[in-house]
């Protein structure tokens, strides 16, 4: 019997210690915030499965952050959808001290997230290096205004890759691309539409067909028809799909198909020198390729939002913009407008320009279109799975 | 030769560990946690199961029925179906991202088992020849009788609970909030990548660290036997 | 020792009811016919097929090695048929797909990743076959020689005998793997995740996946089917067990030394 009262003082003691919790605060200045935050730790939340990005955060960030702000930055590396939903359930709990203090994100996900008001506002004024920004992506992601929830750290544009060597006679439309499956049967397929990048490559066939039209989420049944006579001469005649965009560059560099795709113009550069793609890798631009920002929040009941300032400040920094775009690392496109920027910083990034599996930026540029909104993402999660059949 | 082809037909899958050659090992924070777990819930298993199995095989209670019920059920709860409710209950007390918080609803997914193989085994001895040990003072029934008794039992409860600690990954990644890598997030990561020879690397310590563990146990065991039986010569 | 214990165990296994409870509460006012649509019809249906026959085959198999161990005294199986229990399903999933998706030895004769789920079953029946086995030997171990002499003496036929000497000593362990099974094997993720297909998936990879896509406020489906499949398993499980309850109960008394 005593051993039970000393159990249920225990959690007696537990819960006490829970309820005295309270949100954390964010100082009303950039200085306070720094201040604040010295020999803080960063809980920065991100999907993990680019080598490239993590070793951009780990190895180039986390010490500069160090240094120059006596910040301690620890990525953890989980799907965006999982914290998301996790970040949900603290609100669902009333869980005011949370474990994540800064998150990457983007499309659908900050919508929902968004929608059930999981994240801090009014980012922008208190971080310096916002005034940087290119306006338009920061504006609005994949079609939902940003209100200041969220802050623009990467923008990129759509692109597929395909072996050289193993295809001749590259396809320039996606009607050519898909007679070229039909002539090439097993040699192309996409993710799943549960996939941030199958999704994007169904919109764009989307697009294809009927435009800026198709925005309100009303998809014909002839799309589907016509997405259909696709199956057959996919990888597995289209009996299944990659999960995910890993799955598909697996398939690709192993040389099970021939084409791969994904947002980032200059991503197969890395993997094409570390020989992990194939040296044919180029890059392929069909008529017209969807533009995509993604973003830095912070979540409602982040323990150290100030030390996220920090972190997005220096995120933000045209150095450590120029590192996320140089192929060593990541590739990743800048959110800054290079024309607010100091002529020699423009002049580092215009020198960036060149890879042997890059698109010519000019064409990219102008075949770039604005993303549908998450209305259409939904839709075609709700509605392909008659095409998988 | 009927032998062989029985044995080539339970070994063959091993032969996926050597198709690539596996990524070089070293220590790192998930592998220390998975070691962690593995003796922690191994441990709380054997003592929560064989206390619990105990009570419910001796205590002549109105409530014996519902107990048996409330711990058996639980074997058919599917995780997918239990954890944001554990999540919920939990997160007010502080316990997401935690060890303990995670240590618990990894037993939560093992104890049924392990109530029910003890259960099992002591059914099996029989209540009367258990019954005699009761004269015996606690520490020395179970280290002189039930412990040889079960000693099977034991590493059955141990295997167990240690294969399916390293088999979570979806509990373990919400209730340690991505906090506390094992050597099962990481490889689920591994899958996900390019990169073959890693996600072997994982592999192999998921299929090592229970061969070890059994095979450790049993020498700590017949030591353990040896013991005993010097003392009561 | 013993009450302390039982405490503890209350406690932790609370939490999985609660779990249930929560999900009770949010899928009040669910409107259920939501669920009509072809991913979740179609998912049920192989969920069965996959479960079914990889529970029946480890049954089967299960049972006729504890047989002839017992039988034969052939330890040298019996300690083989240890090894698949030491890998996690997780590492046993992958073992499969690099075995069966990777162009090496079994490519082309049965295929990772197809509709008919063969390679799902067989790694399920190569890891479960051991499980049942473990809980059958230990019947077997106890089983009273004489009702097998008895049955040989009266010149039954093999089956009869299997019958009347043995089989009502299995009942109980074979109704525990059969549910353990089929409540493990219908809702894990694991397995069909990586060797699986995109449709028909399998109801724990689809119910996960809504989950995961949506928010955690809208994913009333997942839950109502989290539901109904927990609540279907307790009804089979309470229902088997208290319609085998007397017979088992005979058996018992008459099995007690």
């Amino acid at each position: 019997m005593r051993r039970l009262k000393q159990f249920g003082m225990m959690l007696a003691l537990i819960f006490l210690a829970a309820c005295g919790t309270t949100r954390a605060e964010i100082a009303p200045t950039f200085e306070q915030a720094a201040e604040e935050a010295k020999q803080s730790t960063v809980n920065f939340y991100m999907w993990g499965g680019d080598d490239g990005i993590n070793r951009y955060i780990d190895e180039y960030v986390a010490p500069r952050l160090k240094e120059t702000y006596d910040v301690e930055l620890n990525r953890v590396p989980m799907d965006t959808a999982e914290f998301v939903r996790q970040l949900s359930l603290d609100k669902r709990a009333n869980r005011e001290e949370g474990t994540i203090d800064l998150m990457w994100i983007n499309g659908d996900n900050f919508r929902n997230a968004a929608e059930a008001d999981l994240l801090h506002g009014d980012l922008l004024d208190k971080i310096p290096n916002t005034k940087l920004l290119n306006e338009d992506a920061q504006a609005t992601d994949a079609g939902t205004p940003t209100n200041g929830l969220e802050v623009a750290w990467g923008n990129v544009q759509f692109v597929m890759h395909y072996d050289a060597d193993k295809v001749k006679d590259p396809p320039t439309t996606f009607d050519e691309l898909h007679r070229w499956t039909e002539e090439n049967p097993g040699r192309f397929t996409y993710p799943e539409v549960t996939d941030f990048t199958g999704n994007a490559f169904v919109r764009h066939l989307l697009y294809a067909e009927y435009g800026a039209a198709a925005g309100d989420g009303e998809i014909p049944d002839d799309f589907w028809e016509k997405l259909a006579t696709w199956s057959p001469s996919l990888w597995k005649q289209g009996t299944t799909y990659p999960k995910s965009l890993a799955q598909l560059d697996q398939l690709y560099a192993a040389g099970d198909v021939w084409m791969t795709m994904g947002f980032n113009e200059r991503r197969a550069e890395a993997e094409r020198e570390n020989g992990v793609f194939p040296s044919g890798t180029r890059a392929l631009v069909l008529e017209h390729s969807i533009a995509s920002t993604h973003f830095l929040a912070v979540p409602f009941n982040a323990t150290n939002p100030n030390g996220a300032l920090v972190v997005i400040n220096e995120l933000l920094s045209p150095e450590a913009q120029l590192a996320k775009q140089d192929a060593t690392y990541w590739g990743d496109g800048t959110s800054l407008d290079l024309t607010k920027l100091d002529a020699v910083d423009r002049e580092a990034f215009l020198k960036l320009d060149d890879g042997v599996t890059y698109p010519d930026p000019e064409r990219l540029a102008e075949r770039s279109i604005p993303d549908y909104g998450p209305a259409v993402i939904d839709a075609i999660r709700e509605e392909w799975d008659r095409v998988a059949q | 030769m009927s032998r062989l082809i029985v044995a080539g037909l339970i070994l063959f899958p091993f032969i996926g560990l050597f198709l690539a050659f596996p990524a070089a090992f070293s220590w790192d924070e998930a592998f220390g946690n998975t070691v962690l777990y593995v003796i922690i819930l191994g441990l709380v298993n054997v003592w929560l199961g064989i206390g619990t199995a105990w009570w419910l095989m001796f205590t002549d209670s109105k409530w014996k029925t519902s107990v048996e019920w409330f711990t058996f059920l639980p074997l058919f709860i599917p995780v997918l179906a239990s954890m944001f409710g554990m999540y919920i209950a939990l997160a007010p007390l502080g316990l997401v991202g935690t060890h303990i918080g995670v240590g618990l609803v990894l037993l939560v997914t093992t104890l049924p088992y392990s109530i029910r193989l003890a259960y099992n085994a002591m059914y099996v001895v029989g209540r009367p020849l258990l019954e005699q040990t009761l004269t015996l003072a606690p520490w020395s029934r179970f280290g002189f009788v039930l412990f040889p008794l079960l000693k099977e039992t034991i590493r059955t409860i141990v295997l167990f609970s240690t294969v399916i600690v390293l088999s979570q990954f979806v509990l373990v990644q919400l209730m340690g909030a991505g906090l506390i890598p094992t050597v099962t997030t990481r490889l689920y990561q591994a899958y996900a990548g390019n990169d073959v020879s890693l996600a072997l690397q994982h592999t192999w310590v998921l299929v090592l660290v229970p061969v070890l563990l059994y095979l450790g146990l049993d020498g700590l065991f017949s030591m353990w036997i040896k013991l005993v039986k010097g003392r009561l010569r | 020792m013993s009450r302390s214990s039982l405490w503890l165990s209350l406690f932790v296994l609370a939490l999985p009811f609660t779990g249930v409870a929560f999900l009770i509460y949010e899928t009040v006012g669910f409107d259920w016919s939501e669920l009509n649509d072809a991913a979740w019809r179609a998912s049920l249906a192989v969920t069965l097929y996959v479960t079914l026959v990889s529970t029946v085959l480890s049954l089967v198999i299960g049972t006729w090695l504890a047989r002839s161990v017992y039988r034969r005294q052939s330890t040298w199986l019996a300690s083989l048929l240890r090894w698949p229990m030491f890998v996690p399903h997780v590492a046993a999933a992958y073992l499969f797909y690099v075995l069966f998706s990777g162009g090496f030895p079994f490519y082309g004769l049965v295929e990772a990743n197809e509709r008919h789920h063969l390679v799902v079953i067989l790694t399920y029946v190569w890891k479960e076959v051991p499980f049942v086995f473990l809980m059958v030997i230990g019947t077997y171990a106890q089983l009273n020689q004489g009702y097998v002499d008895m049955a040989k003496t009266l010149q039954l036929t093999p089956f009869e005998q299997f019958k009347v000497a043995e089989w009502p000593f299995l009942v109980k362990p074979l109704l525990d793997s059969f549910w353990v099974l089929v409540a493990f094997i219908s809702f894990a993720y694991e397995v069909p995740a990586l060797l699986g297909v995109t449709f028909p998936e399998l109801l724990g990879v689809l119910a996960y996946e809504r989950l995961t896509t949506g928010l955690f406020l809208n994913a009333y489906e997942s839950y109502a089917v989290a539901l109904i499949w927990t609540l279907f398993i307790f009804i089979g499980v309470i229902g088997s067990y208290s319609m085998t309850a007397k017979r088992r109960r005979r058996i018992e008394r008459g099995v007690r030394r």
